[in-house]
C-alpha cells in the first residue's frame, strides 16, 4: 500500500526542517538588508560618454591677478581676487566688459576681514561670510559702481574658522565642523548648533595624527533655494546631497582610492563647483586634462565634458559656464551648455 | 548667657559685611553692553586672540587652494589658510 500523508516523526522533521531553513532564510534577508543599507555601492552609477566642450575665449583688460572665485551678482561677473587690496571686480554679462572694482581688505565699514570663498547672489547684490568675524556681510552692488556694505549678523558660536560656510533656508548655516566625530555643524534661527553626519570613515586610510576634515575634505555648495547641499570628497568620488536639516538624501560613490596615505592622495575634487536650480557643476582632472562634471541635486552624475582649456575656476549664469585658468591673465573663457539642456529636456 | 548672645550677633554682623562685600564685588564684575560689544569687536580682529583650537603641525596652503581651511597654527597664534593641520592644541 502506497504511503500517503506523513507520519508524525516525519511531519516533526518536516516542521523542524521548516523552522530550520525560515531561521536560515531571516539571516540571510537580515544580512543582505543590513549590507544594503550600508554598503557603499561603488561604481553603480556613472556618467555617460565622455563629451567635449570648446571654449570662447572674451578678451578682457589686464585686470585679472589671481582669481580665487568667480560668481554672478546683478546680471555681473564677479571676480573674487583674496591677494589684491581692491578685491571684487565686476564685468557686465554676457560680454565680460570690465566695469569697476571695489571692496578693499579692513576694519572700515565697507571693508573686509578675511572671507570665506562663499558668494550668494541677492535681490540687491550678494553676500558673504567673514570668517576673521563670524560675520555675515551683505553687499549692495550696482553696475553704476555702487557699493555699499552691511553687517546683517553677527554668529555667536565658539568655533572660530566657520569654514565651508553655507546659506541655507530659514536663516540656518552650515559649516565644517572641528569635531573629530561629525562633519558639520548646523547653526540654527536661535543660535543653537547641531552636529551632524558621520565621516564616511572606510573610505580612505588614515594615519594615527590626522584630523578627520583633513582626511575626508571637501566642497561644499547648497542650492538656490537653500533646502539641499551638496559635498564632493576631494580624495573620493563620493557625492553627498543632505537637506537643510542635515539629513543625507544620497550618497553616490564613482571611485576611490582608498590605498594611498596622507599627502600622496590623489585629489578628485579641489576647485569649487558652481551651480543653479537643476545642476551642480564641478571641475575635475583626468590625465592633466580639465573635465567638467554636471550631477543633478538628487546626486545623480548627469554629463561630463572633456575642455580645452586648463581652467580651475568657473561660475554659471544662463546656460554658459564663466571660467578663468592660472596662466592667461586677459582671458575669460565661456562654454555653452546648450547641449546639456536638450539632451536632459528629451 | 549675655556673653553668648554678644558672640552670635557678632558672628551674624561679620557674615553679613562680609556676604555683602562679596556681593558688592560681584557687582562691580558685571560689564555693561556696550562694553562687552567692544570687547567681542576687539576680540574678532583678524586672526589673533581669543581662546582658539590651532594646530603645532601645519601647512600653509597657496591662496587659490579651494580646499584649504581657515584655521590657526599654534606658534603664532594667528590664523592662515592651511592645506593640512596635526596635533591640535589651543592659544
Amino acid at each position: 500500500m502506497k504511503h500517503i500523508g506523513w507520519s508524525m516523526d516525519e511531519i516533526d522533521l518536516h516542521v523542524d526542517m521548516g523552522n530550520f531553513y525560515a531561521v536560515i532564510s531571516c539571516i540571510l534577508s537580515s544580512l543582505l538588508l543590513f549590507n544594503g543599507c550600508n554598503a557603499r555601492e561603488e561604481g553603480k552609477l556613472q556618467f555617460p560618454a565622455l563629451s567635449e566642450l570648446t571654449a570662447d575665449s572674451l578678451i578682457v583688460p589686464p585686470v585679472l591677478l589671481s582669481v580665487t572665485r568667480l560668481f554672478i551678482a546683478k546680471d555681473m561677473l564677479v571676480t573674487y581676487e583674496q591677494k589684491k587690496d581692491t578685491m571684487f571686480s565686476f564685468w557686465s554679462l554676457p560680454k565680460c566688459n570690465y566695469l569697476f572694482s571695489a571692496g578693499c581688505r579692513g576694519e572700515g565699514p565697507d571693508e573686509f576681514l578675511m572671507l570665506d570663498r562663499t558668494f550668494i547672489a541677492t535681490s540687491n547684490g550678494f553676500k558673504t561670510f567673514e570668517i576673521a568675524s563670524n560675520r555675515v556681510k551683505e553687499i549692495t552692488v550696482d553696475s553704476t559702481g555702487y557699493f555699499k556694505v552691511d553687517v546683517i549678523k553677527q554668529l555667536e558660536v565658539d568655533q572660530r574658522g566657520l569654514n565651508r560656510f553655507l546659506f541655507l533656508l530659514n536663516n540656518t548655516y552650515c559649516f565644517v565642523s572641528d569635531n573629530e566625530d561629525f562633519e558639520y555643524g548646523l547653526f540654527d534661527q536661535n543660535g543653537n548648533i547641531q552636529h551632524f553626519s558621520d565621516y564616511p570613515i572606510d573610505l580612505l586610510q588614515k594615519n594615527k595624527d590626522e584630523i578627520n576634515r583633513f582626511v575626508y575634505n571637501k566642497l561644499t555648495i547648497a542650492n538656490p533655494v537653500g533646502d539641499r547641499f551638496a559635498a564632493f570628497y576631494a580624495y573620493a568620488k563620493l557625492c553627498r546631497i543632505y537637506n537643510n536639516n542635515g539629513k543625507l538624501l544620497n550618497e553616490t560613490l564613482l571611485e576611490s582610492s582608498p590605498n594611498s596615505v596622507s599627502e600622496n592622495r590623489y585629489a578628485f575634487y579641489q576647485y569649487y563647483p558652481c551651480m543653479d536650480a537643476d545642476y551642480i557643476y564641478i571641475l575635475t582632472t583626468e590625465n592633466k586634462r580639465k573635465i567638467l562634471e554636471v550631477w543633478n541635486w538628487d546626486g545623480v552624475p548627469i554629463a561630463h565634458y572633456l575642455l580645452d582649456k586648463d581652467i580651475v575656476n568657473i561660475t554659471v549664469s544662463s546656460n554658459k559656464i564663466y571660467a578663468v585658468d592660472n596662466k592667461n591673465e586677459r582671458v575669460i573663457y565661456t562654454y555653452s551648455l546648450a547641449d546639456i539642456i536638450n539632451k536632459d529636456e528629451s | 548667657m549675655k556673653k553668648n548672645i554678644l558672640k552670635v550677633i557678632l558672628v551674624a554682623v561679620f557674615a553679613l559685611v562680609a556676604g555683602y562685600n562679596v556681593y558688592c564685588s560681584q557687582k562691580s564684575a558685571v560689564i555693561s553692553p556696550l562694553a562687552l560689544a567692544n570687547i567681542e569687536a576687539l576680540a574678532s580682529g583678524e586672526g589673533g586672540g581669543g581662546n582658539h583650537t590651532c594646530y603645532d603641525t601645519w601647512r600653509k596652503a597657496p591662496d587659490d587652494n579651494s580646499l584649504a581651511y581657515w584655521d590657526w597654527i599654534c606658534q603664532e597664534c594667528e590664523a592662515y589658510w592651511l592645506e593640512y593641520g596635526r596635533n591640535r592644541s589651543s592659544c
